[in-house]
């Protein structure tokens, strides 16, 4: 079976419309009881037939067609855009994967290649479209991007590296792109967000007593966060307790744990968590095996909200670090935030990354910490990827020199905010880095790093450890942290009531 | 008939009121499939008139929503 178009021609005909309808008409009345379907659904008023049949009975038939119709097979069309997806449509001939030109990229640091990394080519169309297009380095460093040149122009390269390095964009100058990207610093534990929350040294005792619950996209394995509890994965409404089901699909979930409370090796020049004496306890809620750029896939109300309960009711934590959002409301997450609420357990919410109005969800419900993120304008090298989180406007920078990112969700909702930007912390360790680390910007960052900060302050509070689980400890939890928020002097919908220093 | 997928789960403050066979009574009604489920919650999927006869039979102790993305 084939389909086939039938559609009268019109142009430089008078009076169009009223002859098409009669056309179409007459011709859908001439292959009744032929075709298959299509023809029964076509609209008049549209001017074309789709019709199925067998194609050898099709051209007997259309023989009988005046010379004023136009028949032809129906041809699939697609959206221009350059994709990975959209060069192999279900159902067409497979294309050539080069077809016509390429940009290589070799990406190191400090001289040796950075593989597994996450490449991407913006690429404009003459027509002004814009797509992107993602590929993974190999072990030499190396990505190749195929794009027809009479359609697209490379414009931008970007590379995310796996660890060590970070991430930087250039413009494409050429079809061999070399891009050595600036190395981490290797501090030792202590980053500059640790120093502007009020922590001034490491101290293994910080946050110690205080048990903080993580729903993000697993942890580990990395070494600095071995003794983070597991309790599994929660995935399209069900339950996977194993403790392995938490190692980590991505890397976010490593990081937003690492900067509440990874604990490194003395000595080993790795970053230490911001309360590193803290309980730490992790769930997972992201299923995985998505494609770049979301290679954790994507969460649902229904996993965080089993998440909250799970982490509330059943391992009893102070406070819960949630670095996810999305724009609709959940009758669900608030129900479980509320009932966590009222059973002694605060959680603080990223804002999410929208850059502008409004706060994300469950961030903009009122029984939550909403945090917002901030950057210092030293504390990145110039060239990096980071550097695009710098706002233009004025009003975002305070006279400190820190700023309200320009990735924020805005809101008056926003209660807090703390260092987002170009935050160094844990990743999973992989064949070839046993403790690896990158930087990493976004209100997913700033929101442990106020988890990470309310929990120091618990634990220094005698009349918390000793209340019990209830709303008036919640309450409690909230006064503690509002008694400690600095304001920055930026507006209300930048900043909240300001950034904890404990 | 359209499918989607839904959260039902028990609100928290009617947790004594809800039957242990609630989720065998989820997936009794017509047009509706439980695909997972937990003690407090469970993911379905439905047609529009199965949504409906679960919104009529289970709204007093159950929120009953879409399924939305988070990331």
């Amino acid at each position: 079976m084939a389909q086939f178009v039938i559609a009268p021609r019109i142009s430089g005909q008078p009076a169009a419309k009223n002859l098409r309808r009669a056309r179409t008409r007459a011709v859908a009345a001439q292959f009744s009881g032929f075709a298959d379907s299509a023809a029964a659904e076509a609209t008049p008023e549209l001017g074309a037939l789709i019709v199925e049949g067998e194609k050898q009975e099709f051209e007997s038939k259309q023989a009988e067609l005046a010379d004023d119709y136009i028949v032809e097979e129906l041809k699939p069309r697609r959206p221009s855009l350059f994709t990975a997806a959209a060069a192999s449509p279900p159902g067409m001939e497979q294309l050539p994967s080069g077809i016509g030109a390429t940009v290589e990229l070799t990406a190191t640091c400090e001289g040796t290649p950075l593989s597994g990394a996450m490449a991407s080519v913006s690429f404009v169309a003459f027509r002004g479209f814009v797509t992107t297009t993602f590929e993974s380095t190999d072990s030499s460093g190396r990505a190749v991007f195929a794009y027809d040149p009479q359609v697209w122009i490379p414009f931008t390269i970007t590379v995310v590296p796996l660890s060590r390095a970070w991430a930087a964009s250039s413009i494409v100058t050429g079809s061999s792109m070399k891009m050595s990207l600036p190395a981490l610093p290797k501090n030792g534990p202590l980053g500059w967000w640790k120093r502007l929350l009020g922590v001034s040294g490491s101290d293994a005792q910080l946050g110690e007593g205080i048990r903080v619950g993580v729903v993000d996209s697993g942890v580990g394995p990395h070494p600095a966060l071995a003794h983070v509890k597991k309790v599994g994965a929660f995935l399209n409404g069900a339950y996977l307790s194993e403790p392995d089901e938490t190692l980590d699909v991505g890397q976010h979930g490593s990081h937003v744990t690492g900067i509440i409370g990874a604990r490194p090796a003395q000595g080993s020049g790795g970053f230490e968590g911001i309360s590193p004496g803290a309980e730490l306890v992790a769930a997972r809620i992201y299923p995985g095996g998505g494609k770049l750029p979301e290679p954790t896939g994507f969460a649902t109300n229904a996993d965080i909200a089993n998440a909250i309960l799970a982490l509330s009711q059943d391992e009893k934590c102070d406070i819960i670090n949630l670095s996810s959002s999305g724009p609709m409301r959940s009758a669900t997450e608030t129900d479980r935030i509320n009932a966590a609420f009222d059973s002694g357990t605060l959680l603080i919410c990223a804002g999410g990354n929208g850059g502008g109005p409004p706060v994300l969800f469950p961030a903009a419900e009122p029984n939550v910490v909403s945090v917002a993120g901030l950057g210092m304008a030293n504390t990145i090298p110039l060239g990096v990827l980071d550097v695009l989180t710098f706002p233009t406007q004025a009003d975002r920078y305070s006279v400190t020199g820190l700023f309200s990112a320009n990735f924020n969700s805005l809101g008056f909702e926003i209660k807090t905010s703390a260092p987002g930007v170009g935050i160094i912390s844990t990743v999973p360790a992989t064949s070839t880095e046993g403790a690896p680390y990158v930087a990493m910007s976004g209100t997913s960052m700033a929101t442990p790093c106020v988890a990470a900060a309310l929990a120091i302050i618990l634990s220094r509070d005698p009349q918390y450890r000793t209340m019990p689980r209830n709303r008036e400890r919640s309450i409690h939890a909230w006064r503690l942290l509002g008694s400690k928020l600095r304001p920055l002097g930026l507006s209300l919908p930048y900043q909240g009531y300001g950034m904890p220093i404990v | 008939m359209s499918e989607r997928t839904y959260i039902v789960a028990v609100k928290s403050d009617k947790r004594e009121l809800v039957s242990p066979d609630w989720i065998k009574q989820l997936d009794d009604v017509p047009g509706v499939k439980v695909q997972n489920k937990t003690p407090s919650q469970a993911v379905i999927s439905a047609d529009d008139e199965g949504i409906n006869h679960v919104r009529r039979q289970f709204k007093d102790s159950f929120i009953i929503e879409e399924l939305l993305q988070r990331s």
